[in-house]
């Protein structure tokens, strides 16, 4: 009987939330934020299609800046101006409209064409937006970027101390272009199209970032490229004999500052030495992006007709082949080399530009100079990537609609008839499959049979899809095999996508040459063998080490970071600040910086260490072994340019130790998407936080805390910023005990631990990264780490996240404290001959204008994702980040507060991850655990300041004073100005 | 003459063995006992402080006594008989079987213990995973046993417990080796004469034969048991991932004097409680001695 009345009851709470969710969830498929935009623009070119309509004849018109309408008299500037333009042009920055009237004889499809001139640093791509007769006709018209080409600053490779090229700095040329509107992404190898009525139609141009000079606009009718037999005309051509080699490494021009030569340690690349590493091939993985040019000068001696031939190399690792397209003199001879395939190969080949059957094909050279250029090319592949995208946001958008549907529970004993709560699953999910699995086999011609990963998962992910639609009503619980987990069909998506579009190809030297035969491709066995054991034989006197010796007088620095970062500022200091000082410095890496306390102990330190963690100065400092920055006439003038709270665990007493180097910091993370469907406000205070909680969590999602990211032990990046953010302290001001049972500490450890007894957020999570892309961690804080992540490595959500400033706890008068800890690298000065020189060289590293280029020159060289989170605000204001980004972070660095240093700093962290311990695992009481720990604590502490002679038998004789923000205000001088 | 001429070359032969042993054997060990004297925090010289540290360790850290000690012990001799008796039963059930099955499944069991500490907590850290695709959480869900994850390697009740598995499982090391080379070795035909005498079963086999004829090997297993127990700490830490483990429910005897020696920069107190080590070692390894010891 009970048991009867308990099914009933059971069944009744089943009925009753699902109608519910029904009526949520069909809502949310119906609202997708993808809807509030413009279609894309295939979507659109199919539209014109199927209405037939074309291009018009042969159209050509150029509007000049003078009759530009909305447009300041201060903004048209004149001939004079205009870096040899010939004509008035405008200049065009800062969010500026610019718009134009054009009449066209006929209604039709034309394509936009830009003279403009780049200004500015150039960092960030220039950006506009194009609108046609009011409107954005497409998606991709909200975003068109205006290339810059780059070329070396010195054409010969520069060499370093140990004789290995370095890679040259980039510099911005700047010339007037011509460009024509193309999609950002590439995605489409011919310019993108515009419907012009017939008669007048205004053209709007929206600046969206970066600086230029804006000459004329030109409306074209688009225009066709000729096949092979068109542009060789029927005429007997032959090739003129003779062979040129050139060599990849050494460009013209590209128009990505980071495509860049490489050093390929193999004896069959020109040019070799054994001895040193020479940048001898260009490209790979930096040159892999879509759209990507590069552009080389060659010199036909005669007009006529040239074979043209690469030494190429391309084993992306998905085994896929790469595209690139060819232009001559830039433009497209003829179609088929429009999307040109190099097969993947272990090995290097020659590849000279022919047919299918392998007759080679003829370009016409005019006599001099000619311009030969490379694009790399994901266009092929851009239907499929579209595809993809369209199935992957529409798996998006189910799974959160089960989500929605089932709630957070895990149940796998429950049956679910899903086709009666979302009809028509079966068949969207059989559609999906079906389209990928035409993508597959279109993916199969396109790379001319060659096996890849790439097709593989996509077959996979088609299959999965086939057999989720076979067995929809299990779908609740194979989400996992939907859209969660590294193996779903989702993530499997989203990685092929980000595949698809890598296009990198290694090249080494190229030839223009008749009927000759090429050079051998690979070396013969006997210089391969020489080689190895050369190599063999050199591997006993490495350099780069820090236990190498130094000469005489030499500032010797050790550095805690990889050897790009080394190396690229080892040539900053040989080429700018040893010539203007005369300060011989070397740099060495130092894998493990725990080897100064041991050098330290032997006497051996170096004058100077970079990027090492920010507890250590103040271990060295506190036993004697490192140097007080104070006694150095300009700290002030230098430790301005810092956050004072950054300052606090370098101190010892009324010293300082150390300058922060790098800085982290800690603010919220959201998915707009997600918080706009399930409509939930971005949290502000740790209020708001506890009260979108349910909500979360209704629908099986959480609030990532730092908490959770941490390993069983909690730092105090974890813990400490509760305990601020509650008013509360640490120590006590005369730094013999601690703070921790104060009220307001109190009142943040607790909840710090009522986040995970009684909100239930989550208490592990090893990688926040991924449950963010996955959705079920929507948003939470996250550091620099996670910010590098998802800009880099997130492209199936980029645009859909955001940052903003750490929740904190609102104080009385309204405002909201948001103090967080921002602990990373410091760097510090030894005691020695050279202290002073020492000082000297920090003071030149963490000044503005080399922390500004050292990070310009990390990006330009390396790419996007070599971000330097300097500590040097002034510096950090100039990076080439994303503004909004970066005024947030800049917002939230005026509430770092680092925990300061004591000798006994280790055992208030320790316990307060021992009370979070007791609490949440444990049940204890917060104020009991804290009590225990205070004894704990004090223990410690009498045993340690009796270490450093603070306290003897029992009485304190010197007091330990400890450092707050407002003392490191006033002895850099900047408390009166605020 | 002639006999300075055999005393030359028996050092010249043994020289290799003598400097090697005492540059990397009795040269660190005099080096600890040395500094376990004295206060040295790792970069200022060392100052003589008599028997100061080990009078702190017994009458003042209450870590040590509280949670190291018992903890380590516990864990000894948990992890010492257990993976010796494992290692036993198992070099034995191996015997049993023919040649080729016998050096594949020795190679199996043998493996664990060549990987270091290190890939090993990397393999059982997904295993015991704190979230929901940790994979004995994920299990357990599926199954229904539980409804939200554990959080086997924070929660302070169960990380020795998996500390000791993890280490049983890697512990079929050189001991288990030898105990199978010892039990392979022994003639069959005392076996047959045991028979005549009167034994009836593999029981009494073990007990009356096998154990007796392979003391050697017992004794080297015993001693590879204790030495590995006591210095075993990497896992502790490794699986919790940082030291201390929460609320020091895994800190073993290691990772209080890496705490000590690294964290707080207490040299000399750290070389202290390394030469307890050593003693509970030696003490141990005696005990070992007199159970299997041959006595001559």
């Amino acid at each position: 009987m009970k048991c009867k009345a308990l099914l009933g009851a059971l069944l009744l709470l089943l009925l009753v939330p699902n109608t519910i969710f029904h009526a949520a969830g069909n809502e949310v498929l119906k609202k997708s934020p993808e809807q509030l935009v413009e279609p894309h623009y295939r979507l659109i070119l199919n539209e014109w299609e199927k209405k037939n309509i074309d291009s018009t004849a042969q159209f050509e018109r150029a509007i000049s800046p003078d009759s530009f309408e909305n447009i300041d008299e201060d903004q048209l500037l004149s001939d004079s101006k205009s870096y040899g333009y010939g004509d008035r042009v405008v200049y065009w920055d800062n969010e500026d409209t610019v718009s134009l009237q054009v009449e066209v004889d006929k209604a039709g499809l034309y394509e936009i064409g830009f003279d403009y001139f780049p200004l500015g640093d150039l960092l960030m791509p220039i950006e506009g937006a194009i609108k046609v007769n009011g409107e954005y006709p497409f998606f991709e018209s909200r975003r068109i970027v205006f290339p810059v080409n780059w070329e070396n600053e010195t054409e010969k490779f520069a060499t370093d101390r140990h004789g290995n090229e370095i890679i040259p700095k980039q510099q911005p040329i700047k010339e007037w272009n011509h460009i024509k509107a193309a999609d950002t992404n590439h995605y489409y190898s011919r310019p993108l199209k515009f419907y012009l009525e017939e008669g007048i139609n205004t053209l709007s141009l929206t600046n969206l970032r970066g600086e230029m000079l804006l000459g004329r606009v030109s409306i074209t009718s688009p225009e066709d490229v000729p096949d092979y037999e068109e542009y060789i005309g029927s005429a007997d051509k032959t090739a003129v004999s003779g062979l040129q080699t050139y060599e990849a490494e050494h460009p013209l021009e590209k128009n990505s500052s980071y495509i860049r030569p490489v050093a390929t340690d193999k004896v069959s690349i020109v040019p070799y030495d054994s001895k040193r590493l020479l940048l001898n091939s260009f490209g790979g993985e930096s040159w892999s992006e879509s759209g990507q040019t590069v552009t080389w000068e060659i010199n036909a001696e005669e007009e006529g007709y040239y074979h043209l031939s690469f030494k190429a190399f391309n084993n992306k690792s998905t085994g896929a082949p790469v595209f690139r397209t060819l232009l001559l003199n830039g433009s497209i001879p003829f179609k088929e080399v429009e999307h040109y395939r190099f097969k993947n190969s272990k090995k290097w080949y020659n590849e000279t530009f022919s047919d299918e059957n392998g007759n080679p094909y003829l370009f016409h050279l005019k006599k001099g100079k000619n311009k030969l250029t490379l694009k790399a090319d994901a266009s092929p592949f851009g239907k499929t990537i579209y595809t993809i995208d369209e199935v992957m946001k529409g798996i998006e958008d189910l799974s959160l609609s089960i989500r929605k549907l089932t709630g957070n529970q895990l149940d796998q004993n429950r049956d679910w008839n899903i086709s009666e709560y979302l009809p028509g699953i079966e068949e969207k999910l059989k559609k999906w499959a079906g389209l990928l699995e035409k993508e597959n086999d279109y993916l199969v011609e396109v790379s001319g049979g060659q096996e890849s990963t790439e097709s593989v998962s996509l077959q996979i992910s088609a299959d999965k899809l086939t057999s989720l639609s076979e067995n929809s009503d299990e779908i609740p619980y194979r989400l996992s095999e939907l859209s969660e987990g590294s193996n779903s069909a989702a993530q499997l998506l989203g990685k092929l996508m980000i595949d698809l579009q890598k296009q990198p190809l290694l090249l080494d030297r190229f030839y223009i040459h008749g009927e000759e035969e090429l050079p051998e491709v690979s070396a013969g066995i006997f210089a391969k063998l020489k080689n190895t054991v050369t190599n063999f034989i050199q591997s006993f006197s490495g350099e780069n080490l820090a236990t190498s010796e130094v000469e005489e007088g030499t500032i010797e620095v050790w550095v805690n970071r990889p050897r790009q970062y080394v190396d690229l500022l080892q040539n900053m200091l040989d080429q700018n600040f040893t010539p203007e000082t005369g300060i011989k410095v070397k740099l060495s890496l130092m894998p493990d910086e725990r080897k100064l306390i041991l050098a330290s102990a032997a006497n051996s330190q170096p004058d100077l260490a970079l990027g090492i963690s920010n507890w250590l100065p103040y271990e060295l400092a506190i036993r004697g072994a490192a140097v007080d920055l104070r006694q150095f006439e300009d700290f002030p003038e230098m430790g301005r340019q810092f956050s004072p709270g950054a300052f606090l665990p370098l101190i010892v007493d009324e010293e300082v130790y150390a300058l922060p180097e790098t800085q982290d910091f800690f603010v919220q993370f959201y998915r707009k998407d997600i918080l706009n469907s399930l409509d939930i406000p971005v949290p502000d205070t740790w209020n708001d936080v506890v009260n979108i909680l349910p909500e979360l969590q209704r629908y099986g999602m959480n609030y990532y805390t730092p908490i959770a990211g941490a390993v069983a032990f909690k730092p105090f990046q974890a813990t400490a910023p509760y305990i601020y953010q509650f008013g509360g302290d640490l120590y006590k001001e005369d730094g013999i005990g601690t703070r921790i049972d104060s009220e307001e500490s109190l009142s943040g450890i607790q909840f710090m631990t009522e986040l995970n007894t009684i909100y239930s957020t989550p208490l592990q999570v090893p990688n926040f990264y991924n449950h963010f892309r996955y959705s079920t961690l929507p948003i939470g804080i996250g550091s620099f780490n996670e910010f590098v992540q998802l800009t880099a490595a997130a492209p199936e959500i980029s645009g859909w996240w955001d940052i903003s400033l750490h929740p904190g706890v609102k104080q009385k008068d309204g405002t909201v404290d948001r103090w967080a800890t921002g602990s990373a690298q410091a760097s510090m000065v030894f005691e020695g001959d050279h202290k002073n020189k020492a000082w000297q060289v920090l003071k030149w590293w963490m000044s503005e204008e080399t922390q500004t280029e050292f990070a310009r020159t990390l990006q330009t060289q390396y790419g996007p994702e070599y971000m330097w989170n300097t500590a040097n605000l002034n510096a950090f204001s100039q990076l080439p980040w994303p503004e909004n980004f970066k005024e947030t972070i800049l917002a939230q660095w005026e509430y770092l507060r680092e925990v300061p240093k004591t000798p006994y700093s280790y055992m208030v962290e320790r316990e307060i991850s021992n009370v979070w311990n007791k609490v949440v695992f444990d049940g204890e009481n917060t104020r009991s655990a804290v009590d225990d720990s205070v004894v704990t604590i004090d223990r410690e502490m009498r045993r340690k300041l009796e270490e450093f002679g603070y306290i003897e038998n029992g009485k304190v004789v010197k007091p330990y004073r400890i450092p707050t923000i407002e003392k490191v205000e006033r002895w850099l001088g900047t408390d009166d100005e605020k | 003459m002639m006999k300075n001429k055999q005393n030359l070359s028996t050092s010249i032969f043994l020289a290799p063995y003598m400097i090697m042993f005492f540059t990397f054997i009795i040269l660190p060990v005099a080096a600890a006992v040395a500094l376990s004297f004295t206060y040295f925090n790792a970069i200022e010289m060392p100052t003589f402080i008599g028997l100061a540290n080990y009078v702190n360790v017994i009458t003042q850290d209450a870590v040590f006594m509280q949670y190291v000690l018992p903890n380590t012990l516990t864990f000894a001799f948990i992890v010492g008989p257990g993976g010796y008796v494992l290692s036993f039963i198992l070099a034995w059930l191996l015997a049993q079987i023919s040649k080729v099955p016998r050096t594949i499944l020795a190679l199996i069991i043998y493996s664990p213990s060549m990987t270091a500490g290190v890939a090993m907590g990397v393999v059982w850290k997904i295993i015991f995973s704190g979230d929901e695709v940790g994979y004995l959480n994920s299990v357990l869900i599926r199954m229904g046993i539980i409804y939200e994850p554990v959080q086997w390697l924070q929660s302070p009740e169960f990380l020795m417990t998996i500390m000791i598995v993890v280490t049983l499982w890697g512990s079929m090391g050189v001991g288990f080796l030898a105990m199978l080379s010892g039990v392979l070795n022994i003639n069959r035909e005392i076996y047959e004469a045991g028979y005549i005498d009167g034994i009836s079963n593999r029981f009494q086999e073990i007990i009356y034969i096998t154990i007796p004829s392979m003391k050697p090997q017992m004794l080297f297993g015993a001693v590879m048991a204790v030495v590995g127990t006591f210095q075993a700490g990497a896992i502790g830490v490794e699986l919790s991932g940082a030291n201390p483990t929460p609320q020091y429910a895994g800190q073993l005897m290691v990772n209080h004097l890496e705490d000590f020696g690294f964290i707080r920069y207490e040299m000399g107190y750290a070389a202290a409680i390394s030469v307890l080590l050593l003693l509970f070692i030696y003490l141990f390894a005696k005990v070992a001695k007199i159970l299997f010891g041959e006595k001559d």
